[in-house]
């Protein structure tokens, strides 16, 4: 893949996705800015607050622009809230995480909890219910902050670019009743989102560097709800908070995405008890093509089924450092052919012309899900050995078998499989 | 690089299906990897690996690994849940413990009896007297710990939570096997859910072992056996931990092509009577091949033709074209067993010389390996090189 975006590795380590344009916090030229997939610079909104150290990781809510810095100088972290306003990127509000006698702050991924929906019927200025098409009835709708605070929901923009916050005061059913009346008009179908907790992956679990742990806080107050230690949870530098519709048993989930190595996995945070299990766990190319060393990714978003990561190398590229930049690197949440595993029972056998061999290969998807039904090609480099039967359709557990005849020499036979996505 | 397959960059391997699975402490996961060298999957570990991994296994539900630790050696025992590989059980192995390699003796029979619900005696197909009071065994829904056992009676700590069917597959694993090199070797039978030794074997033949695995193997010997396979040098011995004696002892093809030099192996894995050893170099064919990575080299269980030894009696015959000089090839397989009913074809350099029967078959009845034949003098005086080649044809 050729470089696209190219943000700069020192001012610009950070990006977020929206409908096609690529966002990063810049904190020389102290803006926001968009770009295209090549690299322009579509547009820039400057801070009204200026930053002092580069943005590690960029969110985006729907609304809300956030960003992951670390101010140096101890065990500290903070996250900030932005909204672009008339022209400029405007802070919201800031969170300073800083070292306690119970918790350091190490961290180089966070995601926001977000939601993102549609009112189901329209809404007359000064209407107090709120109905929703998606999250109507979804205990998230309940959420109170740390200090009691209602839900905030983000109406708009309506068909005159009009948008407002407002306060979840009862949940009915349907949706909601606010604290007051809207000052707009809205029509079915107009946006409404709203967030509900920062997810921070921190290399502490509390004081503890041995492992990681994964920090659940209030997104309104910034105070720690609680926190899951795992190993899993260190050393993570990439995540975001996204819909997902790749866990058939599942159906669509709102999941915390986060990538270790080289899958990304995803998270369901809205269950109790003291892990997090997982919908399940994605396999990328991140690897560079001495096809050991993984490749790091910076930053992480999702658009549509787009999966992207920022990173310095290609897949399968040559080096960690092969490109000047940061450029994004694509995979897919769609089902694709991702590796196809091959091997021979027996795996040595006479060179006699007779002597036969099971081969095995064994497709399966970036899910690690068998993929049924896809034709495999198997063939040898041996001129006098055969493949008795190519191609073979894979079976419901991704399995496609054939049989190899010995040649007449001694060697190291070589038998490849190729399958393709149809 | 030649010969390259999977391409790991730490060295330890546990083969699984189609896929080889490798502990990376660089970016705390388990690997899953194809045969060519493709990252299948990998799950992060939920506890962070504090030293590398010098040694792996797996016995048909949990993944085992060892590391090196002051003073001795860690074995963990781990397992894929969901997207992650968990952290089950840490046994430290210290002081006095430098050990290279380790396996988990594991079994999987079948259930015996029908159980329903809260049941506490169950039976199994086989393997009731490697059972012990301790030992869980696992079926796919759940995990049953053994409080007695007596015959093939095994009385349950608590009645089954669900019920299950006869010929139901179970696991489980009851002792591990770690070979220390600390004081010219010994062998540690330890119980792995307590980590106390059971025994200690002493010898130098436990010494310097630095690849082993349990498995059953179906091919190679009369019956299926499971045996503890070690390697020491260049010879693969299998041992019966139940009697503590060997199987048999089959040699490989981890020696450079000096014949001096024996090349480490740091894996073994066994699929399917396929032996994979995880080393860094290997002589293919008469040449030395070295990598920057760790690959699988295969051997098999099966018996196979390795070795043909040749000589005449008497050597030296006049040249009248009437004397005759015993022919002997004596074939072996990797075991160091004679081979049976195998072609042995001979050539001679002499345009009037011969000989006499030619192919000659290995000896059928008493598995000698030898292949007699006759070689009937030429006219000329010289050298004649008889050159024997014996075929596997199966």
């Amino acid at each position: 893949m050729a470089e696209n975006i190219k943000l700069n590795i020192t001012n610009q380590p950070n990006f977020a996705v929206y409908q096609g344009y690529f966002y990063t916090f810049d904190y020389v030229q102290d803006s926001l800015l968009q770009k295209t997939d090549d690299g322009n610079t579509a547009f820039s909104y400057p801070f009204d607050t200026l930053l002092t150290v580069a943005v590690d990781n960029a969110e985006y809510d729907g609304v809300y622009f956030w960003s992951l810095e670390d101010p140096g100088g101890g065990n500290n972290m903070t996250i900030r809230r932005w909204k672009i306003d008339n022209y400029i990127c405007k802070l919201q509000q800031s969170f300073a995480f800083t070292s306690s006698v119970s918790h350091d702050y190490d961290s180089r991924a966070f995601a926001v909890e977000h939601y993102h929906d549609t009112l189901a019927s329209g809404i007359s200025a000064g209407g107090s219910d709120v109905y929703l098409t998606t999250y109507s009835g979804s205990s998230k709708l309940s959420f109170t902050t740390t200090s009691g605070a209602p839900l905030t929901i983000h109406l708009g923009p309506n068909s005159s670019g009009q948008e407002e916050d407002v306060y979840v005061s009862t949940v009915i059913t349907g949706g909601v009743t606010t604290t007051s009346g809207t000052t707009y008009s809205y029509a079915p179908g107009d946006p409404a989102h709203f967030y509900t907790y920062i997810w921070m992956f921190n290399n502490f679990d509390g004081k503890d560097s041995a492992t990681g742990a994964l920090y659940k806080l209030d997104a309104y107050t910034g105070a720690l709800v609680t926190k899951y230690p795992s190993g899993a949870y260190k050393d993570i530098g990439a995540s975001t908070f996204y819909r997902v519709n790749s866990f058939t048993s599942y159906g669509n989930v709102d999941t915390l995405c986060f990538i270790k190595g080289t899958n990304t996995l995803f998270i369901n945070v809205t269950a109790s008890g003291s892990t997090l299990p997982y919908y399940g766990s994605m396999v990328m190319k991140n690897i560079l093509s001495d096809t050991t060393t993984v490749i790091p990714v910076k930053d992480l978003a999702m658009d549509s089924q787009n999966v992207y990561r920022l990173q310095r190398a290609p897949d399968a590229g040559s080096s960690l450092t092969q490109w000047g930049y940061y450029s994004y690197v694509l995979s897919t949440l769609d089902h694709f052919v991702t590796s196809i595993s091959l091997a021979a029972y027996p795996a040595t056998i006479a060179a006699n012309t007779i002597s036969t061999a099971g081969i095995t290969a064994m497709v399966k998807d970036q899910f690690l899900l068998p993929i049924p039904s896809r034709l495999v090609n198997f063939s040898d480099d041996d001129t006098t050995g055969t493949i008795v039967t190519t191609p073979v359709s894979t079976d419901s557990n991704g399995k496609a078998m054939t049989t190899y005849r010995s040649g007449n020499t001694a060697r190291e036979v070589k038998i490849t499989a190729v399958v393709e996505q149809t | 690089m030649a010969y390259e397959n999977i391409k790991l960059n730490k060295p330890n391997m546990t083969v699984v299906d189609t896929y080889f699975y490798m502990f990376d402490d660089t970016y705390d996961a388990l690997v899953q990897k194809t045969d060519g060298s493709n990252t299948a999957f990998a799950y992060p570990l939920g506890t962070p690996l504090s030293n590398p991994v010098v040694y792996s296994a797996y016995d048909g539900i949990y993944f085992w690994s060892m590391e090196d630790v002051t003073g001795g050696n860690s074995i963990k025992r781990w397992k894929i849940e969901g997207s992650t590989c968990n952290l089950k059980q840490t046994l430290n192995f210290t002081p006095n413990f430098s050990s290279d390699a380790f396996a988990i003796e594991h079994y999987h029979p079948t259930l015996a009896t029908t159980v329903t619900g809260g049941q506490t005696i169950i039976s199994m197909s086989d393997y009731n007297s490697k059972v012990y009071s301790g030992v869980v065994l696992s079926l796919p829904t759940e995990d049953l710990a053994v409080a007695s056992v007596s015959g093939s009676e095994i009385t349950l700590v608590s009645g089954s939570l669900y019920s299950h069917s006869i010929g139901e597959q179970m696991n489980f694993y009851n002792y591990l096997w770690i070979f220390n090199s600390y004081s010219a070797g010994t062998l540690h039978k330890v119980n792995p859910y307590t980590g106390s030794t059971v025994t200690t074997y002493s010898g130098t033949e436990y010494d310097d072992i630095y690849a082993c695995v349990f498995t059953e193997v179906t091919e190679g010997f009369p019956s299926a056996v499971n045996a503890l396979m070690y390697l020491k040098s260049t010879n693969l011995k299998y041992l019966d931990v139940g009697a503590m004696s060997l199987y048999g002892t089959m040699t490989i093809d981890n020696m450079r092509i000096d014949n001096i030099t024996v090349i480490r192996v740091y894996g073994l894995s066994v699929v399917d009577n396929n032996i994979y050893r995880l080393q860094s170099e290997a002589n293919y064919y008469g040449s030395n091949v070295s990598w920057s990575t760790y690959n699988y080299v295969l051997s098999t269980t099966r018996r196979f033709i390795n070795t043909i030894s040749f000589s005449a009696y008497p050597a030296i015959l006049p040249a009248n074209g009437t004397n005759t000089s015993r022919l002997l090839a004596l074939v072996n397989d990797q075991y160091g067993d004679g081979v049976v009913n195998k072609p042995v074809a001979y050539t001679d350099t002499d345009s009037i010389g011969f000989v006499t029967i030619n192919p000659a078959y290995t000896d059928y009845f008493f598995g000698t390996g030898e292949a007699i034949s006759y070689y009937k003098a030429g006219t000329d005086i010289h050298t004649v090189t008889v050159e024997a080649t014996v075929t596997q044809f199966d």
